[in-house]
Parts: structure tokens; sequence; C-alpha cells
């Protein structure tokens, strides 16, 4: 389980986050929502120590983060994080040289699936292209997080899907998964939980299954609800 | 691994490229000579420097020779050219060295050596500071005097203001001696005797007496004083423009050979050189020196014999007081001259040596040096009627004893390498400098 | 460890391009240089044997590689000055270029399983074996420009040149690569030194972003007025300084000792805890 206490991050003088809390657990697919700016970002970069963070706690697995759990979690950033001059072939060297949770052969299948041509330089690739590789640096570990930093956001329709379809997949089956995303009429039907982020606190944190069947709330009605207050 | 290749061959070859440069030796073109002995002992050559330089095909290299062989400067770091000896002192007279061992802190920020005084009970650095100026002639002097007692180490730290009545320009302390109680602070000082910096002005030999236990001054004395003429100008042509004449008069002191051992007698020196421009227009130097011994104990001053009107021609002199010995060194192109006095009694020890470069067997004499009652000849042989003066040129050192002018070692500088290439090295090396290391 | 040897390897890796261009670029200019020097004095001395029907050993001077390394100096100038200009800046971007751009490698270099001090010393060493390859490479070209004077010039007007003399011939080649170890040591260490310093002064921005520019200016200018301090407050130019040469030397290396550690300890710190993408 990955979980944030009462973390306040500064950025600009203002609180970016003033206060989150809230947990993703294993085996589960959380969403975090918010308006743009509302730190959804800020938040998978402070679990991955990307942005140091100045009060509050982040554990997972219930001890405190540090570099113990970059062969626990993966992360799948929003845009390109490999040397341009590089093949992808050679980023994937790259990433079985460092972890030990790599696990090649699945990293070749999902080249397979997705259709990539392992010689073809990182520079040239696509929108579409580019965030489908991220995929595969981020799910070929045998980790068991992934946290995703907005995966669909100006992907093509059918690369879309494609995508999606890597969520109902046993690649995803047994890990926890923290995503980010605009379109959440997209992703509803996959999200286990969400969590509405405002004003740098998590607002709600919610249950979709249980929202849906007791309350008839569909996550945008919840969403609606909340920022019309 | 096979991945790695291109790191660890770049690795490799600058580690190596660079370690083999610096381990192949970095002198370049730097032929080694040595001093052959011809004659005579090589332990009287032991303190003997000669230097010059190796003029190859790229140009002039320095070096040295001893007879431990030859040192190139080629490979001095930064540190050792420009920072190692700014402390002269500590780090080239041996005796400095060894007392700056015994009194680490005493001998702090000390630049002169003719200020120390030292026997077994006591050591004494004197210096006389000029500060200011407050107003245009307000130069206020101190004599400053630190005390060590051996026995206690405590350093007793004495500041006198001294009432110099008239505009010191330039003062500077030449000996340092104590008598008794007495310590005798023995400086030079040169001041304005007229209102104008640019005017008239004198030099003397001063002594300043101090009491050694409680620090007063107990009296001053001048030895020596001399007015420096204002320069007669050429002025506006005429009778007097046929005949202009400047005079330059020094003063020198020579003092005890080993600094810091007491020594009750000092030699000051005042040299008189006259410019003129004769009835042909051509300059004139006509040069004069007189010397006088003074002996602290007495306080008397004893001129010395006058030296013999040949000696005035020698254009190069140098001299050496070695106890009550008083050696001068009078040399040229052609010949040298050794002159000695007795300073206890103020005679000539005996009539003056003179030697010629033949009788030392050369032909023309380089330089000199005396040191220790060594005189140390540097001079070149075999170059009579050749084209080239490197031609078949030799360069000879002989040590003479001083006071009998007995050859006492005399060697040759020869390439120390294969012989056929010694006669091409020969001609390459240029010795200049003869120097003794004075311990 | 081995972690490190694979970062290291991986920032030569991308810079091999401009390293091989650097040198290959020295190598032509200072190869021609040397080339076109033997040719026109070869030139000059056919030219008085025309004119005057002497042969032109009695007026000029043998040849010597020494003397063409001395009066190409600036054409050897020009590509080392230009190697220094680039090294300078990759000083910087082997930084910068991983935050900047179309893709942010410093996400993944930061979130690897290995110590991020891995990072720090593989682009340190990346940047000195650069520095040492092609100093070691100019080595190399000084013999090679030596063969190739010979071939131009006529064996019987040649004269011999040793490689350090003519490597001394070159006024940058005696800050560069002078004589004596002990001062390549001084010299490099000091560019060592005003390196660590550097590396500081940009985690200090990568950290504190514009705070950090000034954090990272006011670093540098303490560090470069301590390094000079003990030059000019203690006297070491002149003789009546208080300490004598060897303390005040060793004053200085106390100083410089102090720098290094502190900027290394600064420059790991920021990058374990404070640096931000």
């Amino acid at each position: 389980m990955i979980e944030l206490k009462g973390v306040r991050k500064r950025y600009r003088g203002r609180y970016v986050l003033n206060g989150l809390s809230f947990t993703a657990d294993k085996g589960n697919i959380t969403c975090l929502i918010g308006m743009n700016g509302a730190g959804k970002s800020t938040v998978m970069k402070a679990i991955m120590g990307l942005v140091p963070v100045k009060e509050g706690q982040i554990l997972v697995d219930g001890k405190p983060r540090g570099r113990w759990i970059y062969e626990k979690i993966s992360f799948v950033p929003d845009h390109l994080t490999m040397p341009l001059s590089m093949k992808m072939s050679e980023g994937l060297t790259f990433m079985a040289d460092f972890y030990a949770s790599w696990n090649a052969e699945r990293a070749a299948e999902l080249m397979r699936f997705f259709r990539l041509e392992p010689s073809e330089k990182i520079g040239n690739l696509s929108k579409g292209t580019a965030a489908k590789y991220n995929l595969v640096l981020g799910l070929a570990p045998n980790s068991d997080y992934v946290l995703m930093d907005e995966p669909f956001s100006g992907i093509d329709l059918f690369s879309r899907e494609m995508i999606a379809d890597v969520f109902s997949s046993e690649l995803i089956e047994e890990r926890g998964v923290l995503l980010t995303t605009h379109e959440i009429g997209e992703v509803e039907h996959l999200i286990d939980k969400a969590v509405i982020l405002q004003d740098g606190k998590a607002e709600m944190e919610f249950d979709c299954e249980t929202m849906r069947s007791e309350e008839g709330k569909s996550i945008v009605d919840v969403m609606r609800e909340v920022y019309s207050r | 691994m096979k991945r790695y290749l291109l790191s660890m061959a770049l690795g490799v070859f600058a580690v190596g490229s660079i370690g083999a440069y610096y381990a192949s030796g970095t002198e370049g073109d730097a032929p080694r000579y040595k001093l052959t002995t011809l004659q005579g002992d090589a332990g009287e050559a032991a303190k003997m420097r000669l230097s010059g330089s190796y003029i190859g095909g790229v140009g002039s290299k320095m070096l040295e020779l001893t007879v431990d062989g030859t040192k190139y400067q080629l490979t001095h770091s930064f540190y050792e050219k420009y920072l190692k000896d700014n402390r002269y002192l500590t780090s080239r007279y041996e005796d400095m060295k060894a007392l700056k061992r015994e009194h680490r802190d005493f001998m702090r920020a000390r630049n002169n050596v003719d200020s120390f005084y030292k026997d077994s009970e006591w050591l004494i650095y004197a210096d006389v500071m000029l500060y200011g100026p407050r107003g245009v002639y307000d130069w206020r002097t101190e004599l400053k005097m630190d005390v060590l007692e051996e026995a206690t180490g405590r350093v007793n730290k004495i500041r006198i203001a001294l009432n110099v009545a008239k505009q010191v320009s330039w003062l500077r302390v030449e000996d340092v001696q104590r008598v008794g109680d007495e310590v005798h602070v023995l400086s030079q000082v040169r001041y304005r005797t007229g209102p104008t910096a640019d005017g008239p002005s004198a030099v003397e030999f001063r002594e300043y007496i101090v009491d050694l236990r409680t620090g007063e001054l107990l009296r001053e004395a001048v030895l020596v004083s001399e007015e420096l003429a204002v320069s007669d100008s050429a002025g506006t042509g005429g009778a007097l423009a046929a005949q202009s004449v400047t005079n330059e008069i020094s003063l020198s002191s020579i003092s005890s050979e080993v600094r810091s051992q007491p020594s009750e007698y000092v030699v000051l020196a005042t040299s008189k050189n006259q410019q003129s421009v004769n009835e042909e227009n051509r300059e004139e130097i006509k040069q004069t020196r007189r010397f006088a011994v003074f002996s602290y104990r007495t306080g008397k001053l004893t001129p010395l014999p006058e030296p013999s009107p040949g000696l005035s021609a020698y254009s190069n002199i140098q001299s050496e007081l070695n106890g009550e010995l008083f050696t001068i060194l009078y040399s040229d192109r052609g010949s040298l001259a050794i002159a000695r006095y007795n300073v206890a009694t103020g005679t000539q020890e005996q009539s003056e040596l003179v030697l010629t470069a033949e009788q030392l067997g050369g032909q023309s004499i380089y330089n000199v040096s005396v040191a220790q009652n060594r005189v140390y000849v540097l001079l070149t042989a075999g170059t009579l009627n050749k084209t080239r003066i490197s031609d078949g040129r030799q360069l000879v050192a002989v040590v003479l004893d001083a006071g009998s002018g007995e050859q006492l070692y005399k060697g040759e500088a020869a390439y120390d390498g294969p012989a056929e290439k010694a006669d091409e090295f020969r001609k390459n090396l240029w010795l200049t400098n003869v120097n003794a290391d004075r311990s | 460890m081995r972690n490190y040897l694979k970062l290291l390897h991986m920032e030569i890796h991308r810079f091999r391009y401009i390293l091989f261009a650097l040198m290959g670029m020295t190598a032509l200019v200072q190869m021609c240089a040397i080339a076109f020097n033997a040719m026109g004095e070869i030139n000059e001395r056919n030219v008085y044997f025309e004119q005057t029907g002497r042969a032109p050993e009695e007026f000029f001077a043998a040849m010597s590689y020494t003397r063409a390394v001395q009066e190409t100096q600036f054409w050897f100038a020009v590509p080392v000055g230009l190697s220094i200009a680039v090294l300078v800046i990759y000083a910087f971007l082997i930084w910068y270029r991983d935050w900047f751009g179309r893709s942010t490698f410093a996400y993944r270099l930061l979130s690897l399983p290995s110590e991020r001090r891995n990072i720090y010393f593989a682009k340190l060493t990346a940047i000195l074996t650069f520095v040492f390859v092609l100093i070691g490479f100019q080595l190399l070209l000084m013999p090679i420009g030596r063969a190739i004077f010979a071939m131009i010039a006529p064996a019987h007007q040649l004269q011999p040149s040793y490689i350090a003399d003519a490597i001394f011939a070159n006024q940058a080649f005696k800050i560069l690569l002078p004589r004596s170890f002990a001062e390549f040591f001084v010299n490099y260490g000091l560019g060592v030194i005003s390196l660590l310093v550097l590396f500081a002064s940009i985690l200090l921005e990568r950290s504190y972003r514009w705070l950090g520019i000034v954090y990272g200016l006011a670093y540098a200018g303490f560090c470069a007025l301590l390094m000079v301090y003990p030059m000019l407050a203690l006297g070491l130019d002149y003789s009546t300084g208080y300490f004598y040469t060897e303390e005040a030397y060793a004053i200085q290396m106390a100083i410089d000792a102090l720098i290094v550690v502190s900027s290394v300890w600064l420059g790991l710190y920021l990058l374990k805890k404070k640096v931000s993408v």
C-alpha cells in the first residue's frame, strides 16, 4: 500500500499540496482526480522522490520511502524520459542494467504487443508511440506498484484502446496502480478507487463500485458536487 | 564487458599517454656535463658551483655544474621557481636554517642577514625602520631590537625612537656586534642636507650603542661621513661644458663571513667614482677605493694602507673578512690580484699577489669568487687562433689558496657521455659564473 | 561500484561523437599547420637558391620541428582553445541536458535504484576523462607531427628535435603540459576544484531555481576568495611575511582540501535530498 500522510509541498510561494493524505492499495487501480494545477503530477513526483517534500510522510508497504522503492514502484511519466539519441533497444538495455526487477521477456512481449520497432531512435517517435514505449518501460519490471501520469493525454484513439486493453490484462492484475488523468470518461469503468484533489488536500476518497451501487453516482457526478461547493 | 570497450580504451589511453610523457623525462635536450679533475684535490672543489647555459639547437637552458654533476632548472615546479625562495634567508644560508630550527618564532619575518648577532648566550636581531611621512619631512626612525636569551628563551623586544635631526631618506643595518653589555648596531644612513629632495645629500656610517639589559640607547657615533655632490650639469655650453664632472660615492661594509658568530672588526669601504668628459670628449671613469678597519671594542677607525696604484685599474673587486684576515680580490679578463691585510694590526700581510690567466693555465678569466680563504676562478683555455670562440675552447675551473696563491685544484668541464659526442657538446656549454657555498 | 561504472560509460558514450570531432579537428589543423610551415620553409630556401645560386645551408639554420611548433603557435592554439571552450560548456550541459529539452532523462536517473552519488561521480569522472583524453591525444600528436615534418623536410637540412622541447616551444602547452609533474598536478588540481565548485553551484540552481542561482554564485564567489586568500594575505610573494613558505603552503593546501570536501559534500547532499525535476 502506498500511503500519504499530511504531505505539504510549496511551489512558487503557494502550497500545492497542503496536508494531503490518501492511500493506494495493491491490487487496486486508484485514480487521482483534480483540476489543472491541482498537484496531481506533483504527488507522483513526490512519491518517486523526484521532488523534495516539505512536511508529511510517504509510506510504501508501511515503511518510509527511500531508494529501495525504485525496485518496487515503476513510473510511467507523461513525456519522454530517455535520451533521444538512444534506440529503443538501448533504452531497454539501460533499464536491464540497473534494475534487478527488470523482466526482459516481458519487455520484449510488450514491444511486440505495442508493435514497436526496437531499432528505432527514441527521438523519432510520435507522441502515441512514445507513450507506448513509456508503458513498456513501466510495465516490464516486476514491480508491485505502477504510477502513471496522464497515460492517455494527447494519444490517438486507437493507441488509447491498446493502452486501455493493458489495464484489463494480467499485466496489471496483481499490482497497485495509481494514475492521474483528465479523461475520466475513458477510464471510469477501469478504476477501483478515486481520490479528488482540491486546495492541496484529498477532498474525497471513495470506492467507485460502492459509490455507484449505494448512491447511484458516477465519478463525474461526485466531481461536479465537489467542485460546485 | 565488450560494450564498455570504448570507455576502457579511452581511460587507458589517457592515463598511459600522460604517464609515459612524465615518466620518460621532460627535460628534452639536456646533456649532462661533469667536472673532471686535472690536478689537485677534488675536495677543494666540493663547494664550488659553476653556472651558465647549454645552448643547443632550440635555445639556451640554464644549468649549474658542480663536482656532483649537472642540474638544470627546467623541471622546477611553479612553487620551486617563484615561491620557495621568498624566505630566502632561511632557505639559502645554512646557519640561518639552523637558527630557524632552533628558534622558529624568533626567525619569522626576518629578511636582513646582516642584522643578526649570535653567540652562545645571546641571539640578537636589530633593524632600523623608517616610518612616515606625516608631513613632507617627517620621517620617524626607530631602532627595533629583539634580544633572545639562549638560557631562558625569553625575548626582550626593545624599541628606541631615534632622534635623527636631519631628513633621512634611506637607512640600513650593516652589522650587529656585542661587546660586553653593549650592543653595537652599525648602520648606513643617507639623508638630505638641503631643503629639497633633489638637493645635496650625505651618507654616513653610524654606530648606535644600546645597553643589552636595559635597552636604553647609550650613545651614537658617526664613523664615516661623506657629502654627495650634486652633479654639475653641462649647462648651456662654453668652457665649463668641456669638463663636466659627476661624483658618485658609495659606502659599503664588509662584515665577518660567518654572520651569526661574533667578530670584533668590520671593514668600512668608501668608493668614489669620478666620471668626467676629457678634452677629447670621451668619458673617463676614475674609481678610488679606500678601506678602514673599525674595532667595536676600542671604537677606533684605522685606515688600511692604500692599495698599489696598479690595482685601481681592475674593473672587478670582491672582498672577504674572515676572522682577522681581510682579503681583497681584484680581477679582469687577463689577470687577478690578491691583497691581504691583518685587521688587528692594520697592516698588509704580504705583498700583493698577481696572477695572469696564462699563469693559471688559460687565456681569459671569465669570473672569480672569494670565499673562506679560497679563490675560485673560471677561465677559458685553448682558444687562441681559432675562428669561432667555441672551437677548441676548454672551460677550466681553478681553486687557489687565498694566502699563498697556490693552485689547490684544477678541473675541466667536460661532456658526461659517449666520447664521440664529447667535442660537439663541449662547444655548446657556456659557463659564465663561479660561486662557492658559504656555510 | 558497478553502477557507477555503468553510468560513467553511458556519459562517455553520449559524448563520443563530439570528443572524436574535437580530436579530429585538432589533428587536422595542427598537422596541416606543420605541413604548411615545412613546405613554406622549403620554398624560401629554393627561392634563395634560385636568386643567389648558393646552397641554402649557408644562410638558413637547419630546419627544426621545435621551431616549426614555435612558429605555428596560433594554429596549434585554435583547436586547443576550442576544445577547452567545448569542455567548459559541457561541464554545464552534462547536467542541464538531462533536465531541458524534449526528454527529461533526469526522471530516469533520479529514480534509479542505485545511490544518487554514482550519478555525481559518473558525471565528474566523465568530464575529467574527456580532458585527459584530449591532453593525451595532444601528446600523441607531437611525435606524429615530428614524423610528418621529417617526411617533408630534406634529410640533410633537418635538425633532430626532442618532443619535450617541441612541446615547450608552445606557450599554451607551458600551462597545459608543464615540464614538472608537480606543476601538472597543481594546474589540473585547480581545474578539478573549480569543476567541483561548479557542480555544487549547478546543483544549487537545480534545487532552488532562481534563488539557487544566487546561492550558486555566492558559493562560487566565496570559494574563489578563500582560494586566493593565502597568496594575498599571508605575504607569500615577498620576503617579510610572518609565515614561512612551507607553512603558508600548508595553509593553502588545507583551504583547498576544505573547498574540495565541502563542494563534494554539498553536491551529494543536494542531489540526494533537495534536487527536483
